[in-house]
């Protein structure tokens, strides 16, 4: 996929698909920038499955991607379900990459990848939620192997390479690891600076008062990168803490309202 | 007995003058929120970083990095070196990284035999060990006739022994239950290396996210002993 900036608007400039994998009509609810749903229909991946996503950012172009739905990863008969996310975002463009969380049941088996590659001035804000087993079920992820990627490049030079990997139930409970809670939440934010890594751990701390328990959740500053790191156990209550942390970088960073997308709230 | 085995009690011994003793790596704040509390939960904890960081991250990199150092490729070197930078998940452990590996630059310039290697003054070279203590640590394991198997031994021991070093003071615990905690991973650190040795490229990354927190946390913690 290929966004340029036409006149006042962002515009999906060009698309090709192959397989059940789909991409809505783009809509502006905020003006010239272009909010994209990616959809998949199946409504869960199975070992063996490749989803591959390409998209191109060029020519000020500035869009907002997310998804209707958690994705979700079944048990694998053998076969290791391959994700590849490649978001190319051109300088004087900005890319918001907010899907919903990715939930592996028991037995799947994903290696899954987000290369994010920023030229010059190009701006990234996005997350990456990992739920492991159903929690609302009380179910376990009792085995399976997961290895999940998100690395950030700023014309080639490596920015953020974070891995996430559960191989054996006993990664769940690691002490230095996810510490028995199901699900992590990573943020990550470009434009970030000393200041506003302060503005945001006081937005984070007054997004923790309202929970009836704090979440272990921490705020770094790495070249420019803003990231936030949240452990938890359901996603309405990570993104309690990770939304406003967005919002106000989006506000700062951006120069955008705090626009939440509606899809989330149905 | 060879000259090699002493060198590398040298390179790895505490009073190494490189500041080892001033990083925790996230534990000053564990121990603060109380994740740590005993010897029990240090195990578990310096057991979560051996498996999710040092056995998937720090040990096959070191492993690139000699392989680089035999083959004189400095780029491979760097990029390698590099890799383990943006791998390094706060601003504190990004920090003790490139301290750690420009006091060890700095150290083996001050060695008379080391200071006339070439690469302490090669820009490329030198980039790499400036920003990642693995390059000067492997490039004088190569130089002094170090093994491979010797090099991910002491390595590794070295990063346990500082970090029980350090949570003796932080929690605080007696020498002797410091030495405990030492004792149990006696037969794991065997087993670590070799599975190390088994990571392919693609697979090297740290996971240890819970680290990442505590590190992240450690930077406004507001009373601190540590670095990181």
């Amino acid at each position: 996929m290929r966004l340029e900036k036409r006149g006042e608007r962002t515009v999906m400039a060009g698309l090709t698909h192959r397989g059940p994998l789909r991409v809505q009509r783009p809509f502006y609810p905020e003006g010239e920038t272009s909010h994209i749903y990616l959809l998949h229909p199946p409504g869960g991946v199975v070992g063996g499955d490749g989803l591959s996503i390409d998209i191109e950012c060029c020519q000020n172009a500035h869009g907002l991607f997310t998804t209707p739905g958690a994705t979700k990863f079944y048990l694998s008969a053998g076969a290791t379900a391959d994700v590849t996310q490649m978001l190319h975002i051109g300088a004087g463009c900005a890319l918001e990459w907010f899907p919903q969380e990715s939930i592996f049941f028991t037995g799947a088996k994903v290696k899954a990848k987000t290369q994010i590659d920023l030229e010059d001035d190009a701006h990234f804000m996005g997350w990456e939620i990992s739920c492991f087993g159903r929690p609302v079920n009380k179910e376990r992820f009792l085995h399976g192997k997961v290895h999940s990627k998100f690395f950030v490049r700023r014309n080639g030079r490596p920015l953020l390479s974070d891995h996430l990997l559960v191989s054996d139930p006993k990664h769940l409970s690691a002490a230095a690891g996810l510490r028995d809670y199901p699900m992590q939440g990573l943020f990550v934010a470009t434009g970030g600076t000393e200041e506003l890594l302060e503005a945001c751990r006081d937005v984070l701390a007054e997004a923790q008062t309202k929970l009836t328990n704090s979440l272990p959740a921490g705020l770094t500053l790495l070249d420019d990168l803003i990231v936030l790191r949240v452990l938890g156990i359901s996603t309405e209550k990570m993104q309690s803490l990770m939304i406003p942390v967005w919002q106000l970088l989006r506000q700062k960073v951006l120069n955008k309202g705090a626009e939440i997308p509606r899809i989330w709230n149905t | 007995m060879s000259a090699a085995y002493f060198r590398l009690q040298q390179l790895i011994s505490p009073s190494l003058p490189i500041g080892a003793f001033t990083y925790s790596q996230g534990m000053e704040w564990a121990v603060e929120s109380g994740w740590i509390k005993d010897a029990e939960s240090l195990y578990a904890w310096l057991d979560s970083v051996l498996s999710g960081t040092m056995v998937t991250m720090e040990l096959p990199l070191l492993m690139r990095i000699a392989d680089c150092i035999e083959y004189k490729d400095a780029q491979g070197c760097h990029d390698w070196s590099a890799y383990l930078l943006s791998c390094r998940e706060t601003s504190e452990l990004r920090a003790e990284e490139q301290q750690r590996g420009q006091a060890f630059s700095a150290l083996l310039d001050k060695l008379p035999e080391a200071a006339v290697w070439p690469e302490l003054s090669d820009p490329v070279w030198r980039g790499a060990m400036d920003i990642s203590q693995l390059s000067g640590f492997a490039l004088a394991c190569h130089k002094w006739n170090i093994s491979r198997e010797d090099m991910l031994r002491g390595y590794l021991w070295s990063w346990l022994e500082n970090m029980v070093i350090g949570a003796v003071k932080l929690i605080p615990l007696g020498q002797s239950d410091g030495q405990r905690v030492l004792f149990r991973f006696t037969d794991y650190l065997s087993t670590a290396c070799e599975e190390a040795f088994d990571v392919e490229d693609d697979d090297i990354g740290a996971s240890s996210p819970a680290q990442a927190i505590a590190s992240s946390l450690h930077e406004t913690q507001y009373c601190r002993l540590f670095r990181s």
